[in-house]
């Protein structure tokens, strides 16, 4: 079957993206195989939230968690940014981008471990989760979270040569990740919250943002949030096997 | 039994295609916006945005509008920016039709009526057709076809489509599908998902396709922010005009189909399938029994099967005037290199006033490529505009334009020095650009979350120009945006960045 040329750009940009999230996913992995002890002690973990680290130090395991749940989410960004960039400049450009964009990530991500960690050392094993599913469902519902995820879609101009085009794809790249964090913020406390459970629903959370990610942007209000592309998806292949059936 | 299309103007001014044309759209006018058989059920499937449809007097406090449920089923589908335009567009017309044909015998009139087409490019019928201009008709009471908010390129309620603002240089495309990445996008649109507004337009729906719609409907000369209905897309199809503009468009894309082998519709899965196939929405059309029709870009590609035809399958309506695409043998849809940055400006340029202009910083590395792929080929210039197989080519992008108004038409020249008249240089004009859809898409949270529009012309014959005249080989290239009317100061309309890109066919 024939590839159109912007289907070949698309793939083009997303391998390399997938397997550096195939990667992060296999270090967050071992790393909670080498931790799991450690996060499902209800002291160690006030232990560590007023340590103001988890595991063996936040950051690496903050990069860790964002590369593999918030890096897919760069592919838009980074095919924008790669098509608008001079050729002998992209490799320059897309290590840019993808500093900015973990910096801000990593300054959130630290944030919501410590707040993580402290509100399961408050409210323990049932209670921490329990709110943080809560929170999770109100603010995906809320006009701040499609505001923020819209935006999140944006595709600025950026200048191509000297100076300003690098400051102009660190902005770009400081905005993506600043609203990306705005809409799913409670996606990446969660797993904070789930203890023993970290890594599973680290992963479960990882599949909501990528889904919800390809949703179209849409007038910010208060809605009941819907995987509607996978539902609908899901509902076509259940008709054709019914109708195949009938 | 095939069905024809004709043009508007083959008969008399209220011949009967047109005069049945009248009768069905009244019916469907004095219909509550509610029934999908209504006027403005169908015009809101198009676009609907219900801020500018009250200001326009299309939508009152007592209009009940249909249930959350059909609005999300039906309303707000057309696709454009996408490759999905011409067949989506093709099954609007095929299911407004059958219900304009429902009307139409329900009051007497022929079974086998189609819509007629209006070819603005046919010697002598650059005008509205006579039967939409005035407010008189044969039957009683006003003139359905009529629409006071049409107001035409100068805004002055004269409305043609001047020859010069329009051409038909996308049917010399070989691929139907191309790019959103500074190169070609193709004759019919980037491969996309369900698009209600792509940010790049493919290159037979922006020219002249949004050329003409914002060329008939121009703006309210009272109210600058307004826009006839046609300028629109939330707008275009309350106006009855719409539909025999986009039986042209799909004319066009059967003239395309028929010019030369190589031209053919994508054979892709996701294409021939439609954006339901990937969990998108599906293209659904109510029908006049009630049920509703679903359909997909496979079902639209061949008219045969659909059961109609045009009367004329030449580009402009005149045979002499055709101009077949060369033979070029069997081409794949979607072949072209990948797009490579030339240059880009270093600032956004605001569009007012009679003109607005920037400098493109162009890479010297690049630059001299180009230059080299322009001397390798000089001697096979292409004759007549026709695409030259294997040599490079050259687009202008002009990037995340932005506005509060759809309704300035601009040309583009490239090359043009500081005191150089746009008129005693036509060789440097690279074409002209209708925002059609730049109001939405400045919208912050819309389709473009506020990103505004892409425009892709092909300067390849500009460049080549100014490369044997020594003015491409420079470090800035000046380009300079020249409105058709002088644009208001607080128009808000700007050109994020302007840029050049090469790309080898």
């Amino acid at each position: 079957m024939p590839e159109t040329a912007e289907a070949a750009w698309r793939r083009r940009t997303r391998i390399p993206v997938l397997l550096a999230t195939a990667a992060a996913w296999v270090a967050v992995v071992e790393l909670s195989a080498w931790d799991g002890p450690a996060m499902q002690s209800r002291e160690q973990m006030a232990q560590m939230a007023q340590m103001g680290h988890a595991g063996r130090g936040a950051v690496p395991t903050v990069a860790l968690m964002v590369a593999a749940m918030m890096t897919p989410l760069l592919i838009p960004a980074a095919r924008h940014v790669a098509a608008r960039t001079l050729r002998r400049r992209r490799p320059r450009a897309i290590s840019l981008l993808v500093v900015a964009h973990a910096a801000v990530w990593l300054v959130g991500g630290v944030a919501l471990q410590v707040v993580g960690g402290q509100a399961f050392a408050l409210l323990g094993p049932l209670a921490a989760p329990t709110a943080g599913i809560a929170v999770v469902l109100v603010w995906h519902m809320s006009p701040t979270a499609q505001r923020c995820g819209n935006r999140h879609h944006a595709q600025p101009p950026l200048a191509a040569f000297g100076t300003a085009a690098d400051l102009d794809v660190l902005t770009y790249g400081a905005r993506h990740a600043a609203y990306c964090l705005g809409a799913c913020w409670p996606l990446m406390l969660l797993p904070a919250l789930c203890g023993a459970h970290q890594l599973a629903v680290m992963a479960l959370c990882s599949v909501w943002v990528w889904v919800q990610a390809q949703e179209s942007p849409t007038r910010p209000r208060w809605r009941l949030w819907l995987p509607a592309r996978p539902a609908r998806l899901v509902r076509d292949h259940v008709a054709v096997r019914l109708a195949r059936a009938g | 039994m095939t069905k024809t299309r004709v043009n508007v103007y083959a008969g008399k001014k209220w011949a009967d295609p047109v005069l049945w044309y009248a009768r069905g759209v009244a019916a469907m006018q004095s219909r509550p916006v509610d029934d999908p058989t209504s006027w403005r059920f169908w015009a809101a499937m198009h676009g609907f945005d219900q801020s500018l449809w009250e200001t326009l007097g299309y939508l009152g406090p007592h209009d009940a509008q249909p249930s959350r449920a059909v609005v999300k089923q039906f309303w707000k589908q057309c696709q454009h920016g996408s490759w999905y335009f011409l067949p989506w567009h093709r099954g609007y017309l095929l299911a407004f039709e059958r219900i304009v044909r429902a009307a139409v015998v329900d009051a007497g009139g022929p079974a086998g009526w189609t819509l007629p087409y209006w070819n603005p490019f046919a010697t002598g019928e650059s005008k509205l057709p006579p039967a939409f201009r005035s407010n008189a008709w044969p039957d009683a009471g006003d003139n359905p076809l009529f629409v006071a908010q049409r107001y035409g390129p100068h805004s002055d309620g004269d409305v043609f489509v001047p020859p010069g603002q329009v051409d038909l240089g996308a049917l010399q495309r070989r691929h139907f599908t191309g790019v959103s990445t500074g190169g070609s996008p193709g004759f019919g649109g980037v491969d996309t998902g369900f698009s209600h507004g792509g940010p790049v337009h493919g290159e037979l729906e922006r020219m002249p396709h949004d050329q003409i719609h914002v060329l008939v409907g121009g703006g309210d000369p009272h109210h600058p922010t307004l826009p006839g209905l046609m300028s629109d897309p939330d707008t275009a199809a309350l106006d009855p005009i719409f539909w025999l503009h986009h039986a042209n468009m799909d004319r066009l894309w059967e003239v395309w189909n028929k010019s030369a082998t190589g031209h053919h519709d994508p054979t892709d899965a996701q294409w021939k399938n439609g954006p339901a196939s990937v969990g998108d929405r599906a293209f659904e059309m109510p029908d006049p029994d009630g049920s509703t029709w679903t359909y997909t870009p496979q079902d639209m590609k061949s008219v045969t099967a659909l059961g109609y035809d045009y009367d004329d399958l030449t580009p402009t309506g005149s045979p002499q005037a055709a101009r077949p695409a060369a033979e070029e043998g069997v081409a794949p849809v979607s072949s072209d290199g990948e797009p490579e940055l030339v240059g880009a400006t270093s600032q956004p340029i605001a569009l007012e006033g009679a003109s607005a202009a920037g400098d493109v910083q162009l890479d010297r590395t690049v630059r001299r490529d180009v230059a080299a792929a322009f001397t390798a080929t000089t001697a096979a210039t292409p004759a007549d505009g026709a695409e030259d197989a294997g040599s490079e080519r050259v687009f202008l992008n002009l990037e995340n334009v932005r506005g509060s108004a759809d309704t300035t038409v601009f040309e583009v020249y490239v090359g043009l020095g500081a005191d150089d008249s746009p008129a005693d240089h036509p060789g440097l004009l690279a074409g002209s650009i209708a925002p059609f859809g730049v109001r939405k898409a400045t919208q912050p949270d819309g389709d473009h979350q506020g990103q505004g529009l892409t425009f892709v012309l092909d300067i390849t014959e500009v460049a080549r120009r100014l490369h044997l005249d020594s003015s491409f080989d420079v470090d800035r290239l000046p380009v300079r945006l020249v409105p058709l009317r002088p644009v208001r100061a607080g128009a808000g309309i700007t050109v994020g960045r302007i840029s050049i890109y090469r790309q080898a066919a």
